[in-house]
C-alpha cells in the first residue's frame, strides 16, 4: 500500500467512503486558503450524496459555494479560478451532467496548458458520482470514465475504498493538472479504516488487492469489489485469481498490469462502463501489444456495461452491468480453456 | 495641454497622458500593420491554417486595454491578435507563434486561435466561441478570494452572447459580484450570420438587465467613447461592485477567416467602414488636439513597419519545435 | 518458380540512359531461367544500385526512373526493413522489443496450421516440443501450455529444425497456371502437414538401410485357419495374419532387445517392451497406433486391441498418448498386391517393418525339387545411429523363424 503519511502516530479510524472524502475536503478548505468547494447544493443541503455534509458551516458560503444549475459556466469558471490561483473542487450532482460541462472539460481544462506550450498549469479537482444501481436510470446512472480518460491532458481516477478515497483526493489536490475524480455512488456507504491527518495515495498506481496465480482479474470501482467476492468463489472452487484495483484509469498503471498477465497467463477485465470501446478495451489493447503477449495462454475477456442505457427496472439494472456471477461463470470458462 | 475645462474635454485626454495616448495610436497601428503582415504571410503560404483578423477593431481592443493596470487579466477570443497587442504583447512572439515556431508565445502548439501572454495578464484566446467567457469569470472569482485587486476584461463578440455559457457566467458573476467587465466588441456578424437575425434584442447590452449589472452600448471605433466605458466597468469592479456589460460597436472589414467570401454583406457595406477607419480617426483627433503633428504619425507608422519587418524575420529564423517534444507540457513535470 | 531472389544476367540500359515503356531493362536470372525484364515506365535511369552478378532479394530496388522534368534525387527508403518508431515518439507506446531467445521458429505453413497461444509456442521451443504433434485441449484445438507440457513429458518428436524447407512451395501451381494445366487445390490440412514434417524429418535426417527376406508362410497361414476355425463358434473377432505378424515382431524383440531402442542424441533408449505402432490408413492420411507391451500379450488381445485402434483412428478419436511412445513400426501393403518395399521410419523408432503380398512361389524342397509355396516379401528399415547390420540382421533371422514356425507364436 503505497501512502505517505504525515501523522503516522494516529491511529486509523473506521469511517464510510463519504466521509473519507469529507475528511480530505475538511483537511484541504483547513490547511490551505486556496482551496475553494463548488457544486449544486453543497452547502447547507449538504450535497446530494451528503458528502460536504456541514463543511459549510466551518468555512462559510464564500468557500463552499454553492452555484446555481449551471454546469457549463461553473466548471469553466473553476478553470479559470485554477488558472489563476486557487484549487477549485467542484462537484457535479451526478456524472451524467459532465455532458454539459464537456466544453470546459476537453476544450479547456485539459488542453490550456499544452496550447499555451506550457505556461500555464489547471490544478483543477472535478469529482463525479458516477454509477448505477439505484434506480435513477437512464440520465443517473452512467459511468462516463472512459470519454474522459480518452482525453490527453486529464487524470482520471476511480478509488474503490474509504482509504483510497481520501488518499486519491488529496493526492489530487497536489496534481497540479486537472483530476477528474469518478466516485461510485453505491460505494459512498461502504465503510473502511482510514488513516487520521493528511496523507496521500498516489494517482496513476495500481493496486493488487488480492494476489492470485491463475488468472489475473483487472477492475474499476465497484467492480472491483465484485471481483473480490467473485475470487472467493472462484478460490473454493480450486481458482486462484489475482484482483488488480486500477484506480487510476488514466494514466494506466501499465507495470503492475503487464507483470500480472506475465504471471498468470489469463486476463479478464471487469469494469462497469459500457463493454464496447470501455476501459477493457484498452487494458486488452495494452496487453496485447506489449511484452506480456508471449505469455498469454488464452484470449483476453472484457466483462462490462450491456449495449443499452441503464433501464429502470431494478432486474434489467442489474442485467445491465456485471454481476459477481457473471464474473465466476465467465473466469470459470476463461482459466478452464472452454474460451 | 491644459485640461481646465474639464466638461467640455473628451474623457481620453483628460483620463491619459500624451505619452499614453500615443502610445495607445502606436498599439493601435502595431494592430494593423501586424494584421496585414499576417495576411501577408498567409497569402505566401507561410503560415498553416487560417487566421481571424480583426482589422477595423483596433480602437476598440486599444481602448479597452487602456484602464488596466498591468496585473489585470483579460481572455480573449479566435479574433484576439488585436487584444492581445493591446495587453502589451511583443509581435516578434506573435509571428514566432504563427510560424508555429519554438519561440512563439506558446511555444507554437496554440497558433493564432490561443495565443496568450501569461505575464502581461492575457490568459488566451480561445478557439471556442464563449469559451473564454466563464473563464474570465473564474480568474475574477480568484481575484476576489486572494485579495489581488486585479479586475478581468472578458473579450467576446456578438456570437457568443447566444451561448449558454454566456448567460451562466453573466448570472453567476452578478450573484458573487465578481471583478469582470464583460466587453461585447460587436462587429454586426457571428460569421454569417447578421445580429439582426440571431439576436432577440436590438443591443446587447439590453441583457445586462437581466442578470442586473450595468449594461452600455458604445462606439467602439470612438477611443473616448469606448475607454470612458470600460473605465467606468472596470472602477465598477475594482471597488467591489461586480460587473458591467460593455457593448463595443465596431466593424472587421475583413471576412470571418480566410475561407469567408464575404457573402452575407455588401462591398458597399465594408467600404463605408473603411472609409472609417478608426486609426486614422483617432489620429486625426490627437493631431486636432495637438498631442502630435502629422510627421510624428508618420514616424510611428514607419517605426511599427520597421517593427513588423523585424518581428516576421526573428520569427522565420527562429527553431521548429522537435517533433520529439510533441507531447510535452500535456501534463506538469512534477519535480520528485 | 518461386524465387526469394534473382541474381541481375545483364543490364540493357545504363545510368542516364533515356528508357522507354517496354524496352527491356535487364535480365534477370533465376534457379530456372534466365527471363528479360521490361521497363514499367519511360524516363531516365538513375542509381542504378544492382551490378550485373550481383543477387538481389525481392522487393529491393535495383534502379530508379525519373520522369522527364522531374528531379533527380535519391529516393530514400527503398530498401530495407520499415524504419522503427523514431526516439522519442509517444505516436504508438509499443514495446519494441529485440526477439529474445524464446521465439518460436515455426513454418508458414505449420503456423496457419496450428492454433496455439503465445505461451504455449514460447513452451514448446523451451521444451523442444514440436506443436504440429502436439493434441490441443482447447477451443478449435487449440493448444495452451499443458498440451505442450504433457507432450513433452510423453515424450513427442522434437523440433529438430534440420528442415527449414518442410511445408514450402515447389511451384507446382505456378507451373501448372503458367501452362494452363487444368487442376483441383486441395489445402493441406493438419495430418497431412504432420506426415509430411515427420516423414521429411525422417528420411533426410535417419541414416536407413534395408534388409529383406522372403519368409515363406505356408504355416503361418495353415495356422491362422485353425485359430480362426476354433472361434468360430464365439462372436470373437477373427484373427489376421497382421495381428500374427505383430505378435512376431514383439516377441523377435524380445529376443533381440538391442534392436527395441529409439535414438535420442546423447542417449539411446532401450524400451523395456516392445510397443508396436501399426500403420493403419484412414481417410486423407495415415496414423500409427500403438499395441504396448505387446510382447506380453497373447495373440487374441492383440487382435482386438488393434482392430478397436483401427477403427477408432478411422473416427479421428485417439488419444495423443495411444499413438505416440511406439518403439518399432510395422506396415503392410500386401493386401493391395504390393510385392515389396522400404518403409520410412517413424522416428524416434530405430526399425520399421515393410510387409508385401503372400505371392505363390516355386521354391526348392529338400530334395531341391520345386515346390509350390506362399512367399511373403518383408523389408526392414534399420537407422544405423541405433541398429547395425548385424543386429538388424539378427532381428529379422528371428523374425523369420517365428514366421515360418508359427508354433512358438502361441508361447508367451
Amino acid at each position: 500500500m503505497n501512502i505517505s503519511v504525515k501523522n503516522p502516530d494516529t491511529e486509523p479510524v473506521e469511517m464510510s467512503y463519504s466521509e473519507a472524502i469529507k475528511d480530505a475536503l475538511d483537511i484541504a478548505l483547513k490547511t490551505d486558503e486556496r482551496v475553494i468547494l463548488m457544486g449544486e447544493d453543497i452547502g447547507v443541503y449538504g450535497g446530494a450524496f451528503q458528502v460536504t455534509g456541514d463543511l459549510v458551516h466551518s468555512y462559510g458560503e464564500d468557500r463552499v459555494m454553492d452555484t446555481p444549475i449551471s454546469e457549463l459556466g461553473g466548471a469553466g469558471i473553476a478553470v479559470g479560478a485554477a488558472l489563476t490561483g486557487l484549487r477549485p473542487i467542484f462537484e457535479f450532482q451526478f456524472s451524467d451532467f459532465a455532458t454539459l460541462a464537456m466544453e470546459q472539460i476537453v476544450n479547456q481544462a485539459a488542453k490550456v496548458r499544452y496550447m499555451l506550450g506550457g505556461e500555464v498549469s489547471v490544478p483543477l479537482v472535478m469529482r463525479f458520482p458516477a454509477g448505477s444501481g439505484t434506480g435513477a436510470a437512464a440520465q443517473h446512472s452512467q459511468s462516463l470514465e472512459a470519454w474522459l480518460a480518452h482525453v490527453p491532458g486529464l487524470k482520471v481516477i476511480q478509488p474503490t475504498t474509504p482509504h483510497d478515497a481520501k488518499g486519491m483526493l488529496l493526492a489530487a489536490l497536489d496534481d497540479p493538472d486537472p483530476v477528474m475524480i469518478f466516485e461510485h455512488k453505491l460505494l459512498y456507504k461502504t465503510k473502511g479504516m482510514v488513516p487520521q491527518g493528511h496523507y496521500t495515495v498516489p494517482i496513476g498506481k495500481a493496486n493488487i488487492a488480492r494476489p492470485g496465480t491463475d488468472v489475473t482479474i483487472v477492475a474499476t470501482s465497484i467492480m472491483v469489489h465484485k471481483s473480490l467476492a467473485a475470487a472467493e468463489e472462484l478460490a473454493a472452487a480450486g481458482i486462484s485469481a489475482e484482483v488488480i484495483d486500477l484506480r487510476t484509469i488514466r494514466p494506466i498503471d501499465r507495470e503492475t498490469v503487464l507483470d500480472s498477465v506475465e504471471k498468470t497467463s489469463r486476463l479478464a477485465c471487469v469494469y462497469e462502463g459500457v463493454k464496447t470501446l470501455g476501459i477493457g478495451a484498452e487494458i486488452s489493447a495494452m496487453v496485447a501489444e506489449s511484452h506480456a503477449f508471449d505469455f498469454l495462454d488464452a484470449p483476453i475477456l472484457r466483462l462490462g456495461g450491456s449495449e443499452n442505457p441503464i433501464p429502470y427496472n431494478p432486474e434489467l439494472e442489474k442485467a445491465s452491468v456485471p454481476q459477481v456471477d457473471d464474473i465466476v461463470s465467465n473466469v470459470t470458462n476463461l482459466v478452464k480453456g472452454k474460451i | 495641454m491644459a485640461k481646465q475645462k474639464m466638461r467640455n474635454v473628451p474623457f481620453a485626454l483628460k483620463k491619459y497622458s500624451s505619452e499614453q495616448l500615443k502610445g495607445a495610436l502606436r498599439k493601435m497601428y502595431l494592430i494593423r500593420k501586424f494584421e496585414e503582415g499576417a495576411e501577408n504571410c498567409y497569402t505566401r503560404g507561410l503560415i498553416h491554417g487560417t487566421m481571424h483578423l480583426s482589422i477595423g477593431q483596433e480602437t476598440s481592443a486599444v481602448g479597452s486595454c487602456m484602464p488596466l493596470a498591468a496585473d489585470d487579466q483579460i481572455t480573449s477570443t479566435h479574433r484576439g491578435h488585436g487584444h492581445c497587442v493591446a495587453k502589451g504583447a511583443e509581435v516578434s512572439r506573435m509571428f514566432a507563434e504563427f510560424f508555429g515556431k519554438e519561440t512563439g508565445y506558446c511555444k507554437g502548439r496554440g497558433g493564432s486561435m490561443h495565443m496568450a501572454d501569461v505575464e502581461k495578464g492575457n490568459l488566451g484566446a480561445n478557439g471556442i466561441v464563449a469559451g473564454g467567457i466563464p473563464i474570465a469569470v473564474g480568474a475574477a472569482l480568484s481575484s476576489k478570494r486572494l485579495n489581488t485587486g486585479k479586475v478581468v476584461l472578458c473579450f467576446f463578440g456578438d456570437g457568443a452572447n447566444n451561448e449558454g455559457a454566456f448567460h451562466e457566467s453573466l448570472n453567476m458573476a452578478s450573484i458573487w459580484k465578481l471583478p469582470v467587465v464583460f466587453i461585447c466588441e460587436n462587429n454586426k456578424y457571428g460569421m454569417s450570420t447578421s445580429i439582426e437575425r440571431s439576436t432577440s434584442v436590438k443591443n446587447i447590452s439590453e441583457r445586462a438587465a437581466g442578470y442586473s449589472m450595468p449594461g452600455v452600448t458604445v462606439d467602439g471605433n470612438d477611443f473616448n467613447a469606448i475607454t470612458e466605458a470600460v473605465d467606468t466597468a472596470v472602477e465598477h469592479a475594482r471597488s467591489g461592485n461586480g460587473p458591467s456589460l460593455v457593448e463595443s460597436l465596431t466593424y472587421r472589414w475583413r471576412g470571418h477567416s480566410k475561407s469567408d467570401r464575404n457573402r452575407y454583406r455588401t462591398k458597399e457595406e465594408i467600404n463605408d467602414w473603411i472609409d472609417r477607419d478608426p486609426i486614422i480617426r483617432f489620429s486625426s483627433f490627437l493631431v486636432q488636439n495637438s498631442v502630435l503633428n502629422d510627421e510624428e504619425v508618420k514616424a510611428i507608422e514607419i517605426s511599427v513597419d520597421a517593427e513588423i519587418e523585424a518581428a516576421i524575420e526573428f520569427a522565420k529564423s527562429s527553431p521548429d519545435p522537435l517533433l520529439s517534444d510533441v507531447t510535452r507540457d500535456v501534463y506538469t513535470e512534477v519535480a520528485q | 518458380m518461386d524465387m526469394s531472389s534473382g541474381t541481375i544476367a545483364v543490364w540493357h540500359k545504363s545510368e542516364g540512359e533515356m528508357v522507354n515503356e517496354g524496352e527491356a531493362l535487364f535480365d534477370i536470372e533465376t534457379d530456372k531461367a534466365t527471363m528479360e525484364v521490361e521497363s514499367p515506365g519511360t524516363g531516365t535511369l538513375h542509381f542504378v544500385s544492382a551490378k550485373e552478378g550481383d543477387v538481389v532479394p525481392i522487393g529491393q530496388a535495383v534502379a530508379w526512373l525519373f520522369a522527364e522534368g522531374e528531379e533527380v534525387a535519391e529516393p530514400a527508403g527503398s530498401n530495407g526493413p520499415k524504419p522503427t518508431a523514431k526516439e522519442g515518439s509517444d505516436l504508438s507506446s509499443v514495446d519494441i522489443d529485440t526477439a529474445e531467445a524464446g521465439v518460436v521458429e515455426i513454418s508458414p505453413a505449420t503456423m496457419a496450421r496450428t492454433r496455439a497461444t503465445p505461451l504455449a509456442r514460447r513452451v514448446a521451443k523451451k521444451l523442444d516440443v514440436n506443436l504440429q504433434s502436439v493434441c490441443g485441449s482447447g477451443p478449435r484445438g487449440r493448444i495452451v501450455r499443458v498440451d505442450v507440457e504433457q507432450a513433452a513429458k510423453s515424450g513427442a518428436a522434437s523440433l529438430s529444425a534440420q528442415t527449414p524447407w518442410v511445408g514450402g512451395k515447389t511451384g507446382a501451381q505456378k507451373t501448372a497456371d503458367e501452362l494452363g494445366l487444368a487442376y483441383t487445390k486441395v489445402p493441406v490440412d493438419r495430418m497431412r502437414s504432420v506426415i509430411a514434417t515427420r516423414l521429411t524429418e525422417s528420411k533426410s535426417t535417419v541414416p536407413h538401410f534395408y534388409l529383406n527376406a522372403d519368409l515363406q508362410i505356408d504355416k503361418l497361414l495353415e495356422m491362422r485357419a485353425q485359430i480362426n476355425l476354433a472361434l468360430i463358434d464365439s462372436d470373437a473377432k477373427k484373427v489376421s495374419v497382421n495381428d500374427l505378424l505383430i505378435k512376431a515382431c514383439a516377441t523377435a524383440l524380445k529376443d533381440v532387445p538391442e534392436a527395441n531402442a529409439a535414438w535420442d542424441g546423447d542417449n539411446i533408449i532401450k524400451f523395456d517392451d516392445a510397443h508396436i505402432s501399426v500403420a493403419v490408413s484412414i481417410d486423407g492420411g495415415l496414423v500409427t497406433p500403438v499395441v504396448r507391451h505387446a510382447q506380453k500379450k497373447d495373440i487374441q488381445t492383440i487382435s482386438i486391441e488393434i482392430a478397436d485402434l483401427a477403427a477408432r483412428a478411422r473416427m479421428g478419436k485417439l488419444a495423443s498418448k495411444e499413438y505416440q511412445g511406439g518403439s518399432f513400426s510395422i506396415s503392410n501393403l500386401g493386401m493391395f498386391g504390393v510385392k515389396s518395399f522400404s518403409a520410412i521410419i517413424n522416428p524416434p523408432e530405430s526399425m520399421i517393418l515393410a510387409v508385401g503380398q503372400g505371392i505363390p512361389q516355386f521354391v526348392p524342397d529338400d530334395e531341391g525339387n520345386p515346390k509350390l509355396a506362399t512367399v511373403m516379401s518383408v523389408t526392414l528399415s534399420c537407422d544405423h545411429r541405433v541398429v547395425d547390420g548385424m543386429l538388424g540382421a539378427a532381428w529379422l533371422k528371428k523374425f523369420k523363424e517365428l514366421i515360418e514356425n508359427p508354433a512358438a507364436l502361441m508361447l508367451n
